[in-house]
């Protein structure tokens, strides 16, 4: 569904990615983990085409991403839950959800769409006319997944959703996406702290310094004792 | 605490044009005007560029300080030099008490209750006539005296620029002391600040009375060198007139007020055809500089030798 | 602490606030001594910051009292609490971005001055949280790591008694993650700690004593062993994973 091959970023004499290939597969969830300043948050920034890149090329649905302007890229089907959270604080949690489902084509899914959410994020539909920006940090984040997911994405990233979570929302988030992957939805999930990654990826691909280091399945490296010491433990 | 060469250098210019421009009347005004206006930016940029708030209420400031300064001499009967402190303080008393209750305000809410406390006293100027002489103004204001005879002419703007240089001197002190080292932590990140012991609102006073007397000091020699004031003179215009000398040159330095001064105030002296056009050129530099040199000439150039190393 | 003479840090009694309709937090009582480390665990939105910001003086509680050092705290402003030796970070790191290290640390050493920390002591912080390589780089340029060091680094200028640290691991990775808790550890003989926190990790092996939050109220306090087994800390905050 996304192929990432050889992608080279640079910020001015900084490498922050060197030939970086991944590849994420139809009704996946594959993982992206590594340290800050690995160059997790280039990568996705190149993906919604916030960065430009040096090298390499990035495909979606066999199409080069180039030939579509980013703010078309939620169109075909790519939807990114940013780094802190990106809600718009004034606006109530339905409302927000309502921008998230604003690219899409048939409106008439909207209900589903938004019911789909609240069966995964409960306490979404309790405070749906509560003001976004007053709810606690944890609870944005929940808001700011969802939001993602009204676009209807064929593909969706996931960028640090578990900055800030308490252990059980995490677990939570990881039942959604469990639960998202039934209904085809391919997932690409970034993140520093492994715990999530190793409960429900399909793929690991550990990142370190602007390059590939491992990548294989959650339980094979987790039986690596270099990989579960520097990367997994938590 | 290094001065550096350039800066005294800088000093020595100030100080010796009044007697290059001895014999022309015309641009030793000029040089005068420049001067206060230096003076003035340098005491702006002190709430501006340190504190990182807009005192758009400065020139409302300096008027209640001219007219203190005129009533107190005419009524008391005391001269220039004695009037102005007392002028200076009752102005800067005025303006922090007038000032405090925006002072936990910050940003957007600030400068709205800055103008609107800058335009409530220039209708105050114009509508209590008793002290002010309304809109017509007060003319014919001598010039203060020195050993029994008025100063003029040149030695004028000699005075002037002593006081712009001490302007510029007090300014460069407080940057580097320790209260300023406080309002610029307070204009980085208030919460922070407070957080880590600095009393924000209390910084935010003393930085306001300080600006305050700025601008009384300046408006009291602005009335005695210009010969006129009225409420004109110190409006809504004025202050901005000065913001951008501060924010063209640079704010948050200590050179650039001085050369958004320099660089500025003799503008529409010397450009007195274009002065139907003196406003709209202001503006157009207003929005010049909030668009692409957020950190004026200066600030703009510092980056620039920065991004070389 | 190693202190043998452990003095009541913190007393709060019957602490209440409300938001509105909501009561954020709802009577809660606790003790803290100086030589104990605290942690504090609760799901999103039980209170947890509110809690903090109200001991730190952002917010006036609607009643019930509390005392730092048997100083009272109501009506105390934020810096005037860290003149008395409290101190905290904020979820978010913060620092003054646009300023180099150097200046961050300097700034916070304002407010003791010369009864702040000898330069002996300085250096040895300095050293110990390796902050030297970076004091010329300005504090937004460093990494998020270095920003949290920094972060404590301004926090030990002050002497606090105790320092209140929220989230201080959240966004590291894993190995600074271990790192972190390390510097934490050692941070102990300088003050005393309360930590909130998500990563259970870094609870279990810092915390003397924990407090939980739910729906502002504190539902339990004891040692983790006995707080990571109680039924209603699983069922709504640790799910079954911890179990």
């Amino acid at each position: 569904m996304l192929e990432i091959n050889d992608l080279t970023i640079r910020y001015g004499n900084f490498l922050a990615v060197s030939h970086v290939s991944l590849s994420i597969q139809k009704g996946n969830i594959i993982a992206l983990i590594g340290p800050n300043g690995a160059g997790k948050s280039s990568i996705v920034r190149a993906i919604g085409g916030l960065n430009s890149f040096d090298s390499g090329e990035i495909l979606f649905l066999n199409e080069n991403l180039l030939e579509t302007e980013p703010c078309e890229r939620i169109g075909k089907g790519l939807s990114i839950v940013p780094e802190g959270r990106g809600l718009f604080p004034r606006m109530s949690v339905e409302e927000n959800l309502l921008m998230g489902a604003y690219s899409l084509q048939n409106k008439g899914q909207l209900d589903a769409l938004l019911n789909r959410n609240f069966e995964l994020f409960p306490i979404l539909k309790e405070r749906r006319q509560q003001l976004a920006g007053t709810m606690s940090g944890g609870q944005q984040q929940m808001v700011a997944i969802a939001v993602g997911l009204m676009s209807d994405p064929k593909l969706c990233i996931f960028d640090e959703p578990s900055l800030g979570l308490a252990p059980i929302v995490i677990e939570q988030i990881g039942d959604a996406l469990m639960s998202l992957k039934k209904q085809e939805l391919t997932v690409f999930l970034v993140e520093q702290n492994a715990s999530l990654t190793t409960k429900v990826a399909d793929q690991i691909y550990v990142l370190s310094a602007g390059e590939v280091k491992y990548h294989d399945t959650p339980a094979n490296l987790m039986n690596n004792p270099e990989v579960l010491e520097t990367f997994l433990s938590a | 605490m290094k001065i550096k060469s350039q800066y005294w250098l800088l000093i020595l210019v100030l100080l010796l044009l009044p007697f290059l421009a001895k014999d022309n009347r015309f641009l030793g005004f000029i040089l005068g005007i420049t001067y206060l206006n230096v003076f003035w930016a340098s005491g702006m940029n002190i709430l501006y560029g340190f504190v990182g708030l807009m005192p758009l209420m400065f020139a409302a400031i300096s008027g209640i300080a001219a007219y203190a300064l005129l009533y107190f001499i005419a009524e008391w009967h005391i001269s220039f030099w004695f009037a102005l402190p007392i002028a200076t303080l009752f102005a800067a008393f005025v303006g922090v008490l007038l000032g405090l209750p925006s002072l936990r305000l910050k940003g957007f809410y600030f400068t709205l209750c800055s103008l609107i406390i800058q335009s409530t006293l220039t209708l105050a100027f114009i509508f209590f006539p008793k002290f002010t002489n309304g809109d017509t103004g007060i003319n014919q204001i001598s010039p203060p005296l020195w050993m029994n005879e008025p100063i003029k002419g040149y030695v004028f703007e000699v005075i002037l620029a002593i006081l712009a240089v001490l302007g510029i001197g007090f300014s460069f002190l407080i940057y580097h002391s320790k209260l300023g080292q406080r309002f610029i932590a307070i204009k980085e990140d208030d919460v922070l600040a407070e957080s880590l012991g600095v009393n924000v609102v209390i910084n935010r006073v003393i930085a306001f009375f300080i600006v305050s007397i700025y601008a009384a000091i300046g408006g009291c020699f602005y009335a005695t060198y210009i010969g006129f004031i009225s409420p004109r003179s110190f409006d809504v215009l004025s202050s901005l007139n000065i913001w951008l000398f501060v924010a063209f040159g640079g704010k948050a330095t200590i050179a650039g007020p001085v050369i958004g001064a320099l660089l500025l105030a003799p503008l529409p002296f010397l450009l007195q055809s274009l002065e139907a056009y003196k406003d709209i050129l202001s503006g157009i530099l207003i929005i010049l500089i909030t668009l692409l040199m957020p950190g004026g000439i200066y600030g703009t150039y510092l980056a620039w030798v920065n991004s070389k190393k | 602490m190693n202190n043998p003479t452990s003095q009541l840090l913190l007393n709060v009694k019957d602490l209440t606030i409300r938001f509105g309709g909501l009561y954020a937090l709802n009577k809660i009582n606790f003790q803290m001594n100086s030589h104990e480390s605290l942690g504090m665990i609760g799901p999103n939105g039980s209170g947890k910051s509110t809690f903090v910001n109200v001991l730190t003086g952002h917010f006036t509680p609607l009643s019930g009292e509390m005392f730092f050092a048997n100083q009272t705290m109501l009506g105390q402003s934020s810096h005037k609490l860290v003149e008395m030796g409290l101190c905290r970070t904020y979820q978010a790191v913060r620092v003054f971005g646009n300023l180099t290290v150097q200046r961050n640390i300097d700034i916070s050493s304002l407010l003791l001055q010369d009864a702040g920390i000898s330069k002996d002591q300085y250096e040895l912080y300095l050293d110990w949280l390796n902050l030297k390589p970076v004091l010329n780089k300005l504090a937004k340029d460093i990494t998020l790591f270095e920003q949290r060091k920094l972060e404590l680094m301004m926090r030990l200028t002050l002497k606090p008694k105790l320092l209140m640290l929220d989230e201080p691991v959240g966004g590291l990775a894993t190995s600074e993650v271990n790192e972190m808790i390390q510097l934490l550890r050692e941070l102990k003989q300088y003050t005393s700690i309360f930590v909130i926190e998500h990563t259970m990790r870094v609870i279990k092996e810092l915390a003397d004593r924990v407090v939980v939050l739910i729906a502002g109220e504190k539902i339990a306090d004891g040692p983790p062993a006995e707080i990571l087994m109680n039924q209603r800390v699983i069922n709504e905050y640790l799910g079954s994973a911890h179990a």
